[in-house]
């Protein structure tokens, strides 16, 4: 690390040293040779697809900007060393690089790479990014980047480290990387072009994912290997896939939401301890109102997207309007050759390249932090039968400290450690309580509203 | 029958004859001597309070209220309650027929209160006796049934027959003259969007009812898919309608729903449902029957310039409440004035499409939410072609069932399950 840690104030040294070298690296770069070393925690399919899709961002950028980039994979790890020496051998990282077992990220984070790229099981993100903020590495990471509010408060308090020492933070929230998507997300959060916001829909339910038989997991290393499917892994799917959608909510709405109310259930599940639906009502404050649903099961209508109504039209997030100062950088490519936009998934890295080298800030720790934290809101609601505020799980320590502390385990250090209880396949929370007569109507239910209907 | 049935028609001749008559029963209508023939199918709780409201409501509005027969699945409740209103027991009708002696009796309003899946075919009889009616919500439990309700609503129409249904809210004041400001007068612009609630504890049956005889179904209806239509249907109604009433008739649903915690019947005690209506405006729909969880009932509209739960916004340019109905205070009562006063004035008041639509509108949010599919107005109550299975889709045991006694017992807690394994 203490070689060529590329910081951003490091970068910034040595460009004053080469006086113009901004510019040059901009305009001409060729042979400038910026040579930057990226490693990867996490090599499962998504891991090694942020990687390539890394290195090709690199390619693209030397392409159209000839900005030099020299683009070097220095390092691996995985939970299970195989598969870390498995996506380390096709850049021919040395095997005493490619590092397993559950120290394997921190070790990454420690080693000399100046970019880490972070695809592991969400529940190791918050250590994992830990480890790389205090090393001063810029960071990719996949989304959700926690499971419970502890975990989003901890990686919330490093993403302000991070931004102090500059460093650039990505993460997997793809669409937000995605030009229609951040034209029309200004035109009509920034600019307000079609007006205020007055409700919404968000989607994202499409057909059964991971594990269909039961897992029987006996060890840790079972429940790594099926991570998608256990809440205390994955954060259940809510959380782990239709954060995407949290994550869209919050940026046009342009807060996070007051609180949540929420059902869901599990309908045909056999693996793990997930649910398979979710049907949040996320209430944003003002009267806004953010029906999201998401499903996971075969043979159901299925549907992702975002719809968005406002005063004056409405918006799907990427069909328009344009705004009127696009916060589009020119420079920067969006399209391949064949002028067919790249995609978050390519975009993400382009723009993480891009502002490294150009020393711009770019950190999106609290984006993705309040997108998780808005879609634990929503699972914790499924499973409680309770309406959860954000207050309570976020900010205030006294109010709810049951949800305020929430600690899903086994937690990261449990299988650090070696102390990991094996959670029960096929017990899933659920809500409400057997016993006890109708509870009290609680406060904020609007007045003047029949008590009870007549059966 | 022949006797003394309240027609419209009837009704016009004698306020013709009588000249003023309209006027005079608006301003001063007490101990005008009125009296009306009320009968009750359905002697259960809700049945009995509404006959209760009916004579509350004739109170009101000055005229005498005659309950002078009463029907029930079980003859013994029917006489129970008779024997309280002095109906002659052979005026107590029991058994699954048990609407027919009511329709043959010299009733001129039919109160119902019996189980959803009875009512379609109680209405049409009596509508085809002429009797003007109250029926409670939901009308039906299936699209046939619904269908049948429309169809006994257009009947019902061409004979000046008066129906009212139990969709209490649209009586409710501070409901209708909401509605006016914002519906029918655009106050606050255009709707936009729309949520919708009944979310409360646990209702009914805490242990298996393990039920052997058709008997046993009835008893425990609001336990059962195919008596109640599940509490979506059965309760939430309510709520479904008053966005009915706001957005028109919704063009597809999508639901989520299962059943969290009840340990009788075969009903899920959760749903959440996206209704689509037309010009692209959302309503979601939730409602829970499960103890320990966060409650809300109600609506909530939002327009183009404010948001309104129907209710707080009674302030139309014009009232659509004539200026002689008496205020009921409670929106139980209010239904049975509104029906007693459409029948005295002979004025012809048809809610039978309404309540089918919003029954119809429940079921809709149920099929979706059962099977995990997108479920479309069209294909479920207009198109029988589009999808068959979804526009003839009929709850068994029905109605027909019990009455020819076939009835197949529902397996206890065989619940749906959205999707494909």
């Amino acid at each position: 690390m203490s070689q060529r840690p590329l910081s951003r104030r490091h970068f910034m040294k040595s460009a004053i040293a080469a006086g113009t070298a901004f510019t040059i690296v901009g305009s001409t770069a060729r042979g400038q040779g910026k040579a930057l070393k990226v490693g990867l925690i996490g090599c499962g399919g998504r891991g090694r697809g942020a990687l390539a899709q890394h290195l090709e961002a690199a390619r693209i950028l030397n392409g159209k900007l000839n900005l030099g980039l020299e683009m070097k994979v220095a390092g691996t790890a995985d939970w299970f060393k195989e598969r870390a020496l498995a996506a380390g051998k096709p850049y021919g990282v040395p095997e005493d690089r490619c590092f397993g077992g559950p120290g394997a990220g921190k070790k990454l984070a420690d080693s000399d790479v100046d970019i880490v790229l972070m695809a592991e099981a969400p529940a190791f993100r918050p250590p994992h990014f830990e480890a790389a903020v205090k090393a001063g590495k810029h960071v990719f990471f996949e989304k959700p980047i926690a499971v419970d509010p502890p975990g989003v408060r901890k990686v919330l308090a490093l993403g302000e480290e991070a931004a102090k020492k500059n460093l650039v933070i990505v993460a997997g929230t793809n669409s937000r990387h995605v030009k229609a998507m951040i034209e029309t997300q200004a035109a009509v959060t920034q600019e307000k072009a079609l007006g205020e916001l007055l409700v919404g829909r968000i989607g994202g339910c499409i057909n059964h994912m991971f594990a269909r038989k039961p897992i029987e997991p006996k060890t840790a290393d079972d429940l790594v290997r099926t991570w998608q499917d256990w809440i205390e892994l994955s954060g259940d799917f809510i959380v782990e896939q239709h954060i995407h959608m949290t994550d869209l909510a919050n940026w046009f709405v342009g807060r996070v939401p007051v609180s949540a109310y929420a059902f869901g259930g599990r309908a045909r599940r056999k693996a793990g301890n997930q649910y398979n639906f979710f049907s949040v009502d996320f209430d944003y404050g003002s009267g806004v109102h953010i029906h999201s649903m998401s499903r996971q099961m075969d043979g159901c209508w299925n549907w992702g997207g975002i719809d968005l109504v406002y005063e004056k039209g409405q918006t799907k997030g990427s069909d328009g309007p344009k705004p009127q100062q696009s916060p589009i950088v020119p420079e920067v490519p969006y399209e391949g050759p064949d002028g067919k936009p790249f995609g978050g998934h390519q975009q993400e890295h382009i723009h993480l390249l891009y502002n490294l080298v150009k020393g711009k800030p770019l950190n999106q720790t609290r984006d993705v932090c309040l997108g998780t934290a808005a879609a634990i809101m929503g699972r914790v609601s499924a499973y409680t039968g309770q309406r959860v505020e954000w207050k309570e799980m976020m900010e205030d320590p006294k109010r709810n400290p049951e949800l305020y502390n929430l600690t899903l385990r086994p937690t990261a250090e449990d299988f650090e450690k070696g102390t990991v209880e094996i959670p029960k396949e096929n017990v899933v929370a659920i809500p409400g309580t057997d016993s006890g007569s109708r509870p009290r109507a609680p406060k904020g239910q609007p007045k003047g509203q029949p008590k009870k209907g007549k059966a | 029958m022949a006797q003394s049935v309240v027609s419209r028609r009837d009704l016009m001749k004698g306020a013709l004859a009588a000249g003023a008559a309209f006027t005079i029963l608006g301003r001063s209508a007490k101990g005008q001597g009125k009296s009306f023939k009320v009968g009750l199918i359905g002697c259960g709780g809700r049945g009995r309070g509404a006959l209760a409201d009916n004579f509350e409501a004739a109170k009101i509005l000055g005229f005498e209220a005659k309950c002078v027969a009463v029907a029930d699945y079980f003859k013994d409740r029917a006489e129970q309650t008779g024997k309280r209103y002095g109906v002659a027991p052979e005026r107590c009708f029991g058994g699954p027929k048990c609407y027919q002696g009511m329709m043959e009796s010299d009733v001129e309003i039919v109160l119902m209160g019996q189980a959803p899946l009875f009512r379609p075919v109680h209405l049409e009889a009596a509508v085809k006796a002429g009797k003007h009616c109250f029926v409670e919500k939901p009308v039906a439990v299936d699209p046939p049934g619904c269908r049948r309700v429309i169809a006994a609503g257009e009947e019902a129409k061409k004979k000046g027959v008066i129906i009212v249904s139990g969709t209490e809210r649209r009586h409710e004041w501070n409901y209708r003259l909401t509605h006016q400001a914002l519906v029918v007068e655009k106050q606050l612009g255009r709707l936009v969007a729309g949520r919708c609630a009944f979310c409360i504890g646990h209702m009914f049956h805490r242990k298996p009812i393990e039920p052997k005889t058709g008997d046993d179904l009835v008893r425990s209806w609001q336990n059962w898919i195919a008596l109640s239509g599940d509490h979506l249907v059965e309760q939430h109604v309510h709520d479904i309608d008053i966005a009915n009433w706001y957005c028109g008739v919704p063009v597809s649903a999508a639901g989520f729903g299962g059943r969290a915690r009840r340990a009788a019947g075969d009903m899920f005690d959760f749903f959440s449902v996206d209704f689509a209506y037309p010009d692209g405006v959302h309503v979601h729909s939730m409602c829970r029957q499960v103890n320990g969880c966060w409650n809300w009932v109600g609506n909530e509209f939002y327009f183009e310039k404010g948001k309104s739960n129907a209710t707080d916004f009674p302030k139309p340019e014009q009232s659509p409440i004539p200026a002689d109905l008496p205020n009921a205070k409670g929106s139980s009562r209010q239904e049975q004035t509104d029906l007693l006063y459409a029948v005295n004035k002979g004025q012809p008041l048809d809610e039978a499409r309404a309540v089918a639509e919003s029954s119809a509108a429940a079921v809709l949010g149920r099929i979706a939410t059962y099977t995990g599919k997108l479920t479309r107005w069209n294909e479920m109550m207009v198109d029988p072609k589009k999808n068959p299975e979804v526009y003839n889709l009929t709850l068994k045991p029905t109605a027909e069932d019990f009455e020819t006694g076939n009835v197949e017992i529902p397996k206890e807690g065989d619940v749906p399950i959205p999707g494909v394994a």
